[in-house]
C-alpha cells in the first residue's frame, strides 16, 4: 500500500490519519503532507494505535549486493520495513497539533517514520511521538525487528529539534533492557507563541519536582524521578527548555494508560484553543 | 598544537641520539594522553553523565554492580551513535584540508545543540565544548590553518554567548516573564547578524584531536574515554563502587567500545549520508534520566 494525501487546510480543523486494517503490513508507506496557512489550526491524531505487523521474511538481500539492474531485482530491493513519513509547513499564527496515539510494533515489525516540519516565525507546533512495547498480553515486549522514528523541527529554516530515534537490539544489548521495565516510551514536543503559556506551566511543575535526594536513598530502590501513576505502575517524566523556543517532555511509564494520562494533563491547555482536550475521553 | 612537529621543521637541535620523527610522534602521544587525563581542566569531574539522576531513581544501585556496567554501556552506546559522527565530521572534513572546516564544524555544532534535546546534557557538552576550546587555544597551543579555523569559531562563540545571555528569554517568555521583552526586542535585530555558536564537545573533540595530529580512530576512543572516566569517577564519588573496581571495569569495557564503534560503522546506511541522518538516539530511557537531573534537590554533579 502506498497511501499519499496532501491537505490544503485553511482554518480549525481536526484530522484523522486512518489507515486500511487499523495497521501497516510489512512495506506498506503512508505519506501525509500537510500545509498550514496563515492563522489554521489544526489537530492531528489517530482513532487507536498505530499496529505495526512483522516484517516480511527477505531473503534477497544477495540481490542489492550484486546490483544487476533488471526489473525483478529492483523489486526484491525494496528495503522492508513499513513506515510513514510527514512533511508539515506551518505558516506565522498557525497552530498544528500532531497528536496521535502511540505507536506498537508487534514482534518482528521493521518500522520507519519520518517527519519533518517548518515552522515560520509565529507558527506554534505540538508534536507527541510515542511508541508502546508491543502485544504485552502476548509476550511480545520490545520484540521488534528494528523502530525508527525521525523528527525534525525547523523554526525560521533552522534547525530547533532533531530527535533521530533508533531502536534496535545490538552490541549494547537488547530494546528491553534499555527500556528498563517501561512499556510506554516517548516525548512531545512545544514550539511557538500559542503554546508558550503551556510550556510555562511544563517548566513550572517540574521546577516544582525537585526532590530531596538523600530521603530517597534513605528509602533503598525507591525512585526519585520516578513517580506512581495512577495505575499504580511507574512513570518517569522529565522537561527540558528549549533555548528560546518552547520544551521537550519526555516520558516513560509502565502502563499506557498513565502516559495518556501524563500526556492529557501536559496538553490540557490546548483545550481553549481546539475546543477539547487531546487523549481525554471526550476527543473521541 | 602541531607546535611539536614544526619545531623540527624550524631547526631545533635533535636531543641525544632520537631522530626527529620519533619525537614528532612522542610529541602527539604526549598531547593524547593530556587530552584524556582528568586532570584536564575542562571540568569532566563535575559530570556523571546522568548516573546521578539515575541513582536517584533507582535505575542503578550500590546493590548490585551489575547496574553500573550496564548504566556505563548505556552511556558509550548513546555516545557512539550520538556524539561520535559529529566529532567524525569534523576531523574528517579538516583532514580533507582546512578548506570547509570551519563550516562542517559550525554545522556539526549547530547539529549537536539540535540533537541534544535534554537541557542538562546541553549544558554540559557546550561548558565542557567550551572549556576545552579555550585550552586548546591557551594552552595547548594550536597554530596555522587549523589555528585561523579555532581563532574565527571562538570569535563566533563569544558574539553567540553575549547575545544569548540577552535572547534567552525571548519568545518561550509567556507573561511572568514580559519585562524581559523590551531587551529581548533590541536584541532580536543584531540576532539575525549572529550565526548561533554553541561549543559542543564532541565536534570540539574532534577538532582538537585533529589539530594535534591524532587520528581518527584514536580520537573516537579517546572521546569514549572520557565518558567511561567521567562516569566511573561519579561513581566512585557516590559510593556505589570503589576505585579498584572502577579502574576495573574501566580497563574491561574496551572491547565493548571497540565492539561498538565497529557496530556502528556496519551499520552501511551511515556511509555518505548527510551528518544529521548519522546520528541516532538510541536509549530514550537513559536522556529522560539525564534530563531528570534537576528535580534533585540536592546534587553532587552538573549533569
Amino acid at each position: 500500500m502506498h497511501h499519499i494525501s496532501t491537505f490544503l487546510l485553511l482554518s480549525f480543523a481536526l484530522q484523522y490519519v486512518i489507515g486500511y486494517g487499523g495497521g501497516l503490513l510489512a512495506k506498506d508507506r503512508v505519506s501525509v503532507e500537510c500545509v498550514l496557512d496563515t492563522g489554521a489550526t489544526v489537530a492531528i491524531t489517530t482513532q487507536s494505535t498505530t499496529k505495526v505487523y512483522k516484517q516480511q521474511k527477505v531473503a534477497p538481500i544477495a540481490v542489492s549486493a550484486s546490483g544487476s539492474g533488471n526489473g525483478a531485482s529492483s523489486k526484491a530491493e525494496e528495503p522492508p520495513w513499513c513506515g510513514q513519513t510527514m512533511y508539515c509547513t506551518i505558516s506565522t499564527g498557525a497552530l498544528l497539533a500532531l497528536v496521535p496515539d502511540p505507536v506498537t510494533c508487534f514482534k518482528a515489525a521493521n518500522y520507519r517514520q519520518v517527519q519533518e516540519f517548518r515552522v515560520a516565525a509565529g507558527g506554534s507546533l505540538v508534536l507527541c511521538d510515542w511508541l508502546t512495547s508491543g502485544r504485552m498480553e502476548r509476550g511480545e515486549v520490545w520484540d521488534f525487528e528494528r523502530f525508527e522514528s525521525h523528527n525534525a523541527i525547523y523554526v525560521d529554516d533552522s534547525l530547533v529539534v532533531l530527535d533521530p530515534l533508533v531502536l534496535q537490539d545490538g552490541i549494547q544489548g537488547t530494546v528491553k533492557q534499555r527500556m528498563r521495565g517501561m512499556h510506554a516510551v516517548g516525548m512531545a514536543v512545544f514550539i511557538g507563541p500559542q503554546v508558550a503559556d503551556m510550556v510555562a506551566q511544563l517548566l513550572a511543575r517540574e521546577h516544582a519536582r525537585r526532590q530531596r535526594f538523600s530521603a530517597v536513598r534513605q528509602a533503598g530502590s525507591a525512585a526519585a524521578a520516578m513517580g506512581v501513576g495512577c495505575t499504580g505502575g511507574k512513570i518517569m517524566s522529565s522537561v527540558s527548555p528549549l533555548p528560546g523556543h518552547g520544551a521537550v517532555l519526555r516520558f516513560a511509564a509502565e502502563q499506557t494508560e498513565d502516559a495518556y494520562a501524563l500526556l492529557q494533563e501536559a496538553l490540557e491547555p490546548l483545550e481553549d484553543i481546539l475546543g477539547a482536550s487531546p487523549y481525554s475521553n471526550d476527543y473521541y | 598544537m602541531t607546535a611539536g612537529i614544526d619545531a623540527e621543521a624550524d631547526g631545533t637541535p635533535s636531543v641525544g641520539n632520537e631522530p626527529a620523527a620519533a619525537r614528532a610522534v612522542w610529541s602527539v602521544q604526549w598531547l593524547t594522553w593530556q587530552l584524556c587525563d582528568s586532570a584536564l581542566p575542562t571540568g569532566g569531574f563535575a559530570h556523571s553523565n546522568g548516573l546521578e539522576a539515575s541513582v536517584a531513581a533507582g535505575a542503578v544501585s550500590a546493590a548490585d554492580p551489575h547496574f553500573l556496567a550496564q548504566f556505563l554501556k548505556s552511556c558509550l552506546a548513546n555516545a557512539v551513535a550520538l556524539q561520535v559522527p559529529m566529532l567524525r565530521a569534523v576531523w574528517d572534513t579538516g583532514a580533507g584540508g582546512s578548506e570547509g572546516l570551519l563550516k562542517a564544524w559550525l554545522q556539526a555544532d549547530a547539529l549537536a545543540n539540535a540533537v541534544i534535546t535534554s537541557h542538562v546534557a546541553r549544558r554540559a557538552s557546550a561548558a565542557q565544548g567550551c572549556a576545552l576550546l579555550r585550552l586548546a587555544c591557551e594552552a595547548l597551543l594550536c597554530t596555522g590553518a587549523h589555528g585561523d579555523a579555532l581563532t574565527e569559531f571562538r570569535k563566533q562563540l563569544r558574539l553567540s554567548q553575549s547575545a544569548n545571555l540577552s535572547v534567552q528569554a525571548r519568545p518561550v517568555a509567556p507573561s511572568s516573564l514580559q519585562q524581559h521583552s523590551g531587551a529581548a526586542a533590541k536584541s532580536s535585530g543584531e540576532n539575525l547578524l549572529v550565526v548561533w555558536v554553541w561549543g559542543h564537545l564532541a565536534p570540539a573533540f574532534g577538532f582538537v584531536c585533529l589539530s594535534a595530529g591524532i587520528d581518527a580512530a584514536a580520537a573516537s576512543r579517546m572521546f569514549l574515554y572520557t565518558v567511561a572516566r567521567d562516569v566511573l569517577s561519579a561513581a566512585n564519588r557516590l559510593s556505589l563502587i570503589g576505585p579498584m573496581q572502577g579502574a576495573r571495569l574501566l580497563a574491561d569495557i574496551s572491547g565493548y567500545v571497540d565492539l561498538l564503534l565497529l557496530e556502528n560503522a556496519s551499520t552501511a546506511e551511515c556511509i555518505g549520508l548527510p551528518l544529521e541522518q548519522q546520528v541516532a538516539q538510541v536509549d530514550p530511557v537513559l536522556e529522560l534520566l539525564q534530563a531528570s537531573h534537576e528535580q534533585l534537590y540536592s546534587r553532587l554533579f552538573n549533569s
